[in-house]
């Protein structure tokens, strides 16, 4: 209902069309996106390896403290999951399908392209690459978990608000690099399907530019380790446990045993529902003091 | 097997007509969100003082409480006392009334009233605080004074078709037969408590909000002081058909809220204080730095 594109009333028409057996996709558009998916199993499997740190479109917007980690002290990082290929493919298939139905739609765009941005100051260009231009904005296409789809990918507030990955900064980036005007975020739910779009067109994109040449600065001068974040008290309906957890920054950071050697994996000790309780990131429970 | 629940063009056709295609100008800068008509509810009725069959002059109503009022771009409004929508868009924003500046403050519009969303004002939710009140006898008299005045505003965004159509003498008045755009600002809760549920029974239809529509009619309710007010009182219509127009409709629609929200945050941007209030001191001792001689 709350339609923030218009190109969602094409793709929601054709995907109920498709569901009646009312709607096609022609022989060129899956050839399309088979060859989308090809490239991106290309990219997973045979493009190299991916722990050389550098500064990219997709990370500049990440903690400073994770980025300082990253360039220093790489052998602190923790092993990427098992699920991480994975989910970096299923990125990859959704971009591609989702592609598909735009064409399908007849929604007009222009396909991915690499982009370089120049922060000024005689600093290096950043280099990225788009995943589309659609009336003139750049946009991002996103497969998300259930909990990303509905508590953070809400509206560029949100996500602002706290922006682990640095989504913000990832497509200020390439618009900015691209020489366009910021779209936004088309989202789909990995769990149900559900998609949408999330706009970003009122960000302060100098205000985000300004934040990317700091964290540029910031490693390029080899400053010493500033944390970001610190843990914080755990809540039960509104209510303090006693126990500290990590942020959600640090949660999803790579370095966190670097920062919180003691910290523990431990199932929630708040939770009362009847599922399995959700892991939680302890950094002091109440027993230890 | 039923058309009801298809459109009636090509998907592709229907991108093209919202300016996706690449036959379409995709600067969609002749946005139509400027001229769009406003829909209000009358809160209070229209009289007409006029002579009766006895002699007497007698106070009759001419637009009731409840009755929707439409005015357009040139200041031209008109009455009935029923109508009848179909809903392209819905945002939220919060509202502010400057009583002094006989104006407006608002947020900018979004899907949903959640975080810290610029205002006109320069500051974020116009000064609303954003945090749980656990103790509303704590809160300071200023700030309950702000809460109280900042509305939780739902910005309705469709066409709408009005009934008998008069203006404010009562005076039928033509050329108001089909379809016209408007946006609408609902704030009272039962009003959009309304709104919601006919909204909830129409996608439970599978069928999209631009696809069915809404009859709008009223209640008349009394506050405790006497002084009465009108809510909207919304009902399932009837399902419509798309037309190849209602998609160019939504990137005009889409247009708008862009149009508004750029100009809620370039009054932000303007009227936006610095976060921290910089210390004459350390001013002072900023600008020695600067001046020690070499």
């Amino acid at each position: 209902m709350d339609f923030a594109h218009a190109a969602e009333l094409p793709i929601k028409i054709l995907m109920r069309d498709a569901t009646l057996g009312q709607a096609e996709m022609s022989e060129a558009i899956i050839e399309n996106v088979a060859s989308d998916v090809s490239a991106g199993l290309n990219k997973q499997f045979n493009g190299g390896p991916r722990d050389k740190f550098r500064l990219r479109m997709s990370n500049i917007g990440r903690a400073k403290c994770q980025l300082w980690h990253e360039k220093n002290m790489p052998e602190e990082k923790e092993p990427m999951p098992e699920q991480f290929m994975m989910n970096m493919m299923l990125g990859d298939i959704v971009e591609a399908v989702f592609k598909g139905i735009l064409r399908t739609a007849g929604v007009e765009f222009q396909d991915n392209e690499y982009v370089s941005l120049d922060l000024g100051g005689g600093r290096r260009p950043i280099k990225g690459e788009y995943d589309l231009v659609m009336a003139g904005r750049v946009d991002d296409v996103k497969s998300a978990s259930d909990y990303s789809y509905t508590k953070k990918f809400v509206d560029l507030e949100t996500l602002q608000a706290s922006d682990p990955f640095g989504y913000v900064a990832q497509l200020v980036g390439y618009a900015t690099a691209a020489g366009k005007k910021v779209g936004g975020w088309w989202v789909v739910n990995k769990a149900n399907g559900h998609h949408k779009y999330v706009s970003a067109k009122h960000v302060d994109v100098e205000a985000v530019l300004d934040k990317m040449r700091e964290t540029y600065d910031y490693l390029d001068n080899d400053e010493p380790l500033e944390r970001q974040y610190t843990d914080i008290p755990e809540t039960y309906r509104k209510k303090e446990s006693g126990n500290r957890t990590l942020c959600r920054e640090c949660s999803f950071c790579s370095f966190k045993k670097a920062c919180w050697p003691d910290y523990q994996e431990l199932p929630s000790k708040t939770y009362q529902g009847k599922l399995t309780p959700p892991t939680v990131h302890y950094t002091k429970l109440k027993t230890d003091a | 097997m039923s058309n009801e629940l298809s459109t009636t063009m090509a998907s592709a056709d229907l991108a093209a007509a919202m300016g996706f295609s690449a036959d379409a100008d995709m600067s969609m800068g002749s946005s139509s969100g400027p001229n769009l008509s406003r829909l209000a509810q009358v809160q209070a009725p229209i009289m007409k003082e006029q002579v009766d069959e006895d002699g007497e002059l007698e106070e009759k109503v001419v637009v009731p409480l409840g009755a929707y009022k439409l005015t357009d771009s040139e200041g031209t409004t008109v009455y009935s006392r029923s109508a009848t929508i179909r809903l392209f868009a819905q945002r939220q924003q919060w509202t502010q009334w400057d009583s002094d500046n006989n104006a407006m403050n608002k947020t900018v519009m979004a899907t949903v009233l959640k975080g810290d969303l610029k205002d006109t004002k320069g500051t974020f939710n116009l000064g609303r605080p954003s945090a749980y009140i656990k103790d509303w006898d704590a809160v300071d008299e200023d700030t309950k004074a702000v809460i109280r005045s900042v509305k939780n505003t739902k910005v309705l965004f469709g066409k709408v078709k009005l009934g008998k159509v008069t203006d404010e003498n009562g005076v039928a008045v033509k050329g108001y037969d089909s379809e016209i755009d408007f946006t609408m600002d609902v704030k009272n809760a039962d009003s959009k408590r309304s709104l919601d549920a006919v909204l909830k029974d129409i996608v439970s239809k599978k069928l999209l909000p631009i696809e069915h529509t809404i009859t709008l009619a009223a209640n008349k309710e009394t506050l405790p002081t006497g002084n009465k007010y009108a809510t909207m009182v919304a009902n399932l219509g009837t399902k419509a058909k798309m037309v190849p127009e209602d998609h160019a409709t939504v990137q005009a629609f889409v247009d708008y809220i862009d149009y508004g929200n750029e100009y809620v945050l370039s009054k932000w941007k303007s009227l936006r204080k610095p976060d921290v209030a910089i210390d004459p001191a350390t001013l002072d001792a900023i600008v020695q730095v600067e001046e020690i001689p070499f």
